[in-house]
């Protein structure tokens, strides 16, 4: 590709419209104690259309606080933020409604409503003063809940739901109020994995298929790693670094914001996982899936498997081979080998000696 | 100290009969019996004077073998005469009490054979005492030892003038009661007698909290009687503890005959006047049984109570449209409430105005003797002088059979 | 399944509705009628319409009767029902909590104060009060319990507008209550045995005390109070997700919050001042409406207990004449007595359903 139209790809994606920017925002709390506490400060930030943005950071570094002064539930401490190049504060409550969306952590109880009503709800700044819904309304509703892909559950009462279920009638409630943008504010946190998995991906599959621009905080890193167009990665002194996920890994930002005392994020498998103790090195003779689940086992037990190891310790020499009535594992001992048919024991084995040695 | 306090209270005891025969509102002649009741009435006083002063200055003597008297109307109380003492027996100390109370009145240093078992003793006759309610204070006043008076549980209430001039003096102090009376100021003040109500209840009784400190509390149930003699003759028990039940033994029959005299006016009546009682209160009208103390009243003054189906003494809650039915054209209204005119009446409901008694006027209230604080005399000494409520009542109820009689409890509502 | 299929359920929803609506003014119009003829004292039905239409050859005391009593009975219970029901539903909905009543707020305590001071409070100030009371008698009385609870209620909106979140002015709410409850007692400790209870009278509640002259205020201040609710459903409904999605959807919450006080604090006051405090039916009857009607949608919920409230507190006073008996239970033991299990009931049926406002 050349660097022509690398520029003009440059063009168009700049092209693609602002649709949330911050200046030099201030985020934290006044009236609290102490009276005035400062989250984050000087953010410039921006959001573009059909961008699917995830926010992440460690516990306590203030996403909610961001979040909710982004959709204007909480008051920024200084700076602006800006829709569509006019700053938040010249929109009314309901002008604002018909920019911004959002879809809070808890599951909300409303008891008897169908799903059809309650994504209903979302037409609120379009509908007047006695919530009258126009054929246009429900086309709206009908349209969202068809994106979601919960089409068949309008007849259904909603606290009969599962959470996650419930979660996607309010995505779809977001969705049928047309904002401009939306935001989640940790939408899967109550929910079991496959709930979470469900939610993240239709995220995805609505800013990708249709354009829509979202802004999700989430714990999930290594979902958000897959699908994120760009992550925000806040700190805990409140510093944000924005960019591509790869980008991100490269630079070791992740390295740098979630340094914990047990956990490194290991670059090369895109994933967090536990510092282990070094054990040693082990050699190992195998192919396919047999080879590639055997050095995990290996590397939870604490060995780094090396091919070529020149090293002046005596390796651990561990062989993995099909024998036709199943898998074999042998390790090299002084006097010959051991056998053993599953990982389990073969790491226990290694578990035992590990100890008669020390 | 004694001589002069008894001469003082002689010299009340002087002046108080004025005060009596002037206002005491023994009944204008309608026969001669009755005519010859006030004469009487003041040769008796004044007889009585004499006799006091006598007692009061042999007071030094030991007392002599008293008259022995019979209790006839009451039914809460007995009073047996033994050998040497009394025994005044409470045998319905509450309502709902499942024993009675015993109380021995031996003479000062006197001592007694008999076993007294737990009958508390008292020694007679009394100087001082402590009543717990403003129902007493006529009976102790009725046998002139007003003036023993110590203490009261408040004065807010309080109709004689004599006993809130004293307590603003500082004579009589207040003790409150209930669980929270001032045991302290009862203990240094060391009265022979407290005597209160009880109800059972130990939230509002006064009794057990004396008990416990050991002072000599009395027990009267003057309030369970409803036959208007029964209740008045609980003067004797009182006066029992000063040695002067005969004295109030003859107050009371000369009263019973006065009330008897007056209930004789209208026993022949062929119409009777129909009494409405009481007023509603958000709907819903209190009405007390045939056998309660208002309707006894009533009836000995010739009037016809509306609810003779009631049975018992107690309060009902009466549906207002059920009054309407029956009692909307009664003649008489009485007992109103806190209405002091026509007025107040129809403040109070509007609808009241639809009532015949209240448009014919003839709307009658005990409110007539008032203090500011709101102590009415009606709940004071009617008790000790059923006579003249009932005179009132034939007053209200039969004007013609009583024209020179003035309204001494009620007032007619303007 | 398409829109088709989802719209024809909604239409038959709707259609089903209707029908329960019409069956509930049936219900209620039968149990006026009830309430008409079985009162303590007794008048044949046909004489009752008779005494309405002003037919003659009836016996005036009966005409008098429904006239004065019965019918104004009737209207101040179908009016505190209403009332009362409205201001329950309003509370459960701010507060999220399905046990919210009307009196949560302490709106009827500032009543009850009022009404202590006005009957108890000559004892503390020297018997002053005494003949001021008599002369306002029952207006008197009134007055006294509207001013009790429109302190109260200032106070409550005042607090509104100020603090974050309801949870805050729950707890306001409960000090209140307390605070005046335990003066009330002190009234009650120093106070004479018959003004205690012409005190606790008035706190048993009645709606037989309220004449037509009453009404003539009673009436246009509630239908005003629920005047203003008839603009609140979509704002309702919005609260119902919460007060952060409520923002977020473009309602003005601080608004929204102010309204429905003064809505339901004005109605549950009135009929505090008029008739006592009286208890369960603010809870009771939006329970009762959205399971009869099996939705917690505000734009149905609202008419529903206003019609089956005013059914509730017309049989509650059916219950309270103890038709064939002259005498007269106080309202408040008719309701507490159905009232109590039901809110039990409530209670159970949450640790079993888990979510609130279950079905």
């Amino acid at each position: 590709m050349g660097g022509v139209e690398a520029e003009a790809r440059w063009n168009i994606i700049q092209r693609v419209k602002r649709v949330l920017h911050t200046e030099k925002l201030e985020i934290g709390y006044e009236n609290g104690k102490p009276a005035r506490k400062v989250i984050s400060r000087g953010l410039n930030l921006e959001l573009r259309q059909g961008e699917f943005v995830c926010l992440v950071g460690p516990n306590g570094a203030g996403k909610s606080t961001l979040l909710r002064t982004l959709t204007g539930l909480l008051p920024a401490l200084s700076g602006e933020i800006n829709l569509d190049d006019n700053p938040i504060s010249s929109y009314s409550r309901k002008e604002l409604a018909h920019q911004l969306s959002v879809v809070l952590t808890t599951p909300i109880e409303v008891g008897a409503m169908t799903v059809r009503e309650l994504v209903s709800m979302g037409r609120f700044p379009y509908t007047g003063l006695f919530d009258r819904m126009s054929d246009h309304d429900w086309q709206v509703v009908d349209e969202a809940l068809e994106m979601v892909g919960i089409k068949d559950f309008g007849g259904r009462m909603v606290h009969k739901l599962s959470d996650g279920e419930r979660q996607r009638v309010m995505i779809a409630r977001a969705l049928a109020q047309e904002p401009q943008v939306m935001v989640l504010d940790e939408p899967t946190a109550y929910l079991d994995l496959p709930g979470r998995v469900a939610v993240m991906s239709l995220l995805h599959e609505l800013a990708r298929d249709h354009g829509k621009t979202i802004l999700t905080s989430t714990h999930d890193l290594d979902q958000a790693l897959r699908i994120a167009d760009k992550l925000w990665v806040m700190s805990l002194n409140g510093e944000i670094s924005s960019g591509a996920p790869e980008d991100l890994a490269l630079s070791g930002e992740f390295q740098r914001v979630f340094a914990g005392e047990r956990v490194q994020f290991d670059a090369v498998q895109g994933h967090f996982s536990l510092k282990e103790e070094n054990e040693g090195v082990a050699l190992l003779e195998g192919e396919g899936l047999a080879r590639l689940w055997t050095e995990r086992a290996l590397k939870r037990l604490g060995y780094r498997v090396d091919l070529d190891y020149q090293g002046k310790d005596e390796p651990l020499r561990v062989a993995v081979f099909d024998g036709g009535d199943g898998l074999h594992w042998l390790i090299a001992t002084e006097d010959g080998h051991e056998a053993f048919a599953s990982l389990g024991e073969m790491a226990d084995y290694i578990k035992k000696n590990r100890v008669l040695k020390t | 100290m004694k001589k002069i306090v008894t001469f003082l209270a002689v010299l009340m005891l002087l002046a108080l009969p004025a005060c009596k025969t002037a206002t005491a509102p023994v009944a204008d002649p309608v026969d001669v019996v009755v005519a010859e009741e006030p004469i009487q009435a003041e040769t008796e006083v004044e007889t009585e004077v004499e006799s006091e002063l006598e007692a009061t200055v042999e007071v030094e003597t030991p007392a002599e073998v008293v008259e022995q008297v019979t209790i006839d109307y009451a039914k809460n109380f007995t009073l047996e005469y033994k050998d040497g003492y009394k025994l005044l027996t409470v045998t319905n100390p509450w309502f709902g009490a499942t024993e009675p109370l015993v109380y021995a009145l031996v003479p000062t240093d006197t001592t007694v054979s008999d076993d007294l078992g737990d009958a508390v003793v008292i020694n007679t006759p009394i100087d001082s005492f402590v009543s717990l309610s403003t129902t007493y204070l006529p009976f102790l006043d009725q046998i002139d030892m007003l003036s023993t008076l110590v203490a009261v549980d408040t004065t807010d209430y309080t109709y004689n003038p004599e006993v809130r001039t004293w307590a603003e003096a500082g004579m009589i102090i207040s003790v409150g009661s209930g669980p929270s009376i001032d045991v302290e100021a009862l203990i240094e003040l060391a009265p022979d007698v407290i005597m209160t109500s009880a109800s059972g209840s130990p939230d509002w009784d006064s009794h057990p909290a004396l008990e416990e400190a050991g002072l000599p509390v009395v027990i009267n149930s003057e309030y369970l009687e409803q036959d208007p003699l029964g209740r008045a003759e609980w003067g004797k028990f009182i006066a029992a503890f000063y040695d002067k039940e005969a004295e109030a033994d003859k107050l009371f029959d000369e009263m019973v005959e006065r009330y008897n005299v007056v209930k004789a006016l209208t026993a022949d009546l062929t119409e009777k006047k129909t009494v409405l009682i009481n007023t509603a209160y958000e709907g819903t009208w209190y009405m007390p049984g045939v056998d309660s103390f208002a309707t006894i009243l009533i009836k000995d003054a010739g009037g016809a109570y509306l609810w003779d189906d009631l049975e018992g003494t107690s309060s009902f809650p009466v549906d207002f449209e059920v009054v309407v039915e029956r009692a909307q054209d009664a003649d008489v209204w009485i007992n109103v409430g806190f209405a002091y005119g026509l007025a107040d009446l129809l403040a109070m409901d509007s609808r009241y105005g639809d009532f015949k008694a209240y448009q014919t006027g003839e709307v009658y209230n005990n409110n007539l003797r008032v203090t500011e604080m709101g102590g009415t005399d009606y709940y004071e000494s009617a008790v000790a002088n059923p006579d003249v409520v009932l005179l009132d009542l034939v007053k209200a109820f039969y004007p013609d059979l009583v024209p020179d009689h003035e309204f001494f409890y009620y007032q007619q509502l303007q | 399944m398409g829109d088709n299929k989802q719209q024809a359920v909604q239409t038959s929803n709707r259609k089903g509705r209707l029908w329960i609506f019409a069956i509930l003014f049936l219900v209620l119009l039968l149990v006026v009628a009830l309430n008409l003829t079985l009162g303590s004292v007794r008048i044949p039905l046909k004489d009752i319409l008779g005494t309405i239409l002003g037919s003659p050859g009836i016996k005036d005391s009966w005409v008098y009767i429904v006239r004065s009593y019965r019918l104004p009975k009737i209207v101040t219970a179908i009016l505190a029902g209403i009332a009362l029901s409205a201001s329950g539903l309003q509370m459960q909905t701010m507060f999220r909590n399905p046990l919210a009543d009307p009196f949560i707020l302490g709106i009827n305590s500032g009543a009850s104060l009022g009404v202590a001071i006005a009957i108890m409070g000559s004892t503390m100030v020297g018997g002053m009060f005494l003949p001021a009371v008599s002369s306002f008698g029952e207006l008197g009385i009134v007055l006294a319990a509207s001013v009790g609870s429109g302190i109260v209620m200032a106070l409550i909106l005042l607090a509104g507008r100020m603090v974050k979140s309801p949870t805050t002015l729950l707890i306001l709410g409960l000090m209140f209550g307390t605070a005046t409850g335990a003066l009330v007692s002190l009234l009650i400790y120093f106070s004479s045995p018959e003004k205690v209870k012409a005190y606790s009278v008035w706190s048993y509640g009645a709606f037989n005390g309220v004449t037509w002259q009453q009404l003539k205020v009673m009436a246009p201040v509630i239908v005003f109070a629920i005047g203003i609710l008839a603009f609140l459903p979509k704002g309702l409904n919005a609260m119902l997700l919460s007060e952060d999605y409520a923002k977020t959807m473009g309602l003005n919450t601080k608004r929204m919050r102010v309204l429905i006080l003064l809505s339901a604090s004005i109605l549950t006051g009135t009929v505090t001042a008029f008739c006592g405090p009286i208890g369960f039916i603010g809870v009771a009857v939006p329970h009762i409406a959205r399971n009869l009607f099996k939705t917690s949608n505000h734009k149905i919920l609202i008419p529903a207990v206003i019609v089956i409230g005013a059914i509730v507190a017309v049989a509650a006073d059916l219950l309270a004449q103890m038709p064939g008996s002259q005498l007269v239970l106080p309202i408040n033991v008719v309701t507490s007595l159905f009232g109590a299990p039901f809110v039990l009931w409530v209670v159970l049926k949450q640790k079993r359903g888990g979510t609130s406002f279950n079905v």
